[in-house]
């Protein structure tokens, strides 16, 4: 399953937590919207993953 | 694909504005629901030009709007003034949802 | 078709607990983590938590101090998060 993560604000030690035990098992993809600015591309990364979760 | 967009703080606005263009720009159905925080950027018009795209429809929690004391007068009326069964009825036909 | 979502309730609580009660509308499934604080009795936190118990709702904690919810390790709160359409971090 590909899981992407979408940041809004600075990652936590639960996140990471949850970030590292979920990349065992699933291929995780994190995008941080505080310096990502290419909104077609992130569109896409939406589309292609199987679960997006905002962090 | 129907992408749902929960804004819950004001402090996204350029993700916001970002993402639902390439959205909508990309044939998508883009639902949006301002609560909270979020519903701050009711008052930015960068943000209710969002409800003009093709393929877009804006809501928000009134509740929040009033509690946090929004002036949403000038509101189009596209953009729909709601309480959390639109949250609800936006998570349950969506197929993605995202939160700003 | 019933749809799995889970909120993930951190520092803002009181609203996080609100919409989690609120889009229950719909007849999905809704479950509840409050992440890495204990739940501020303050406001209509304890009412909102009630009305999740009476409503059959699944709360669960990372944070053994809350009384009333399921702990679970992060662990465990990341193979649950997985089966969810939606996770809504508030």
């Amino acid at each position: 399953m590909t899981i992407l993560y979408l940041l809004t604000r600075k990652p936590d030690p639960t996140f990471l937590a949850i970030l590292s035990e979920q990349k065992k098992l699933h291929k995780v993809e994190t995008i941080d919207l505080g310096t990502n600015r290419e909104y077609d591309k992130i569109v896409d990364s939406i589309v292609a993953a199987d679960k997006v979760i905002s962090w | 694909m129907k992408l749902g967009i929960l804004v819950n703080t004001n402090r996204n606005f350029q993700a916001l504005t970002g993402i639902t263009r390439a959205a909508s720009g990309k044939g998508h159905e883009v639902v949006i629901f301002a609560m909270d925080e979020g519903t701050w950027l009711l008052e930015d018009p960068g943000c209710v030009s969002l409800s003009e795209l093709a393929n877009v429809s804006m809501s928000y929690c009134d509740h929040s709007a009033i509690e946090i004391g929004v002036k949403k007068e000038p509101l189009p009326e596209a953009i729909e003034r709601s309480s959390q069964y639109n949250n609800a009825s936006m998570n349950h036909n969506a197929d993605k949802v995202i939160v700003l | 078709m019933e749809k799995k979502i889970a909120v993930l309730v951190r520092d803002r609580q009181g609203e996080a607990l609100r919409m989690a009660v609120g889009i229950i509308l719909l007849d999905d499934v809704i479950d509840v983590y409050v992440l890495d604080r204990k739940v501020d009795s303050s406001g209509n936190n304890e009412l909102y938590l009630e009305t999740i118990v009476d409503m059959e709702m699944n709360a669960y904690t990372n944070v053994k101090e809350n009384e009333g919810l399921e702990y679970l390790s992060n662990e465990e709160i990341a193979a649950r998060l997985v089966g969810y359409d939606h996770v809504l971090a508030y």
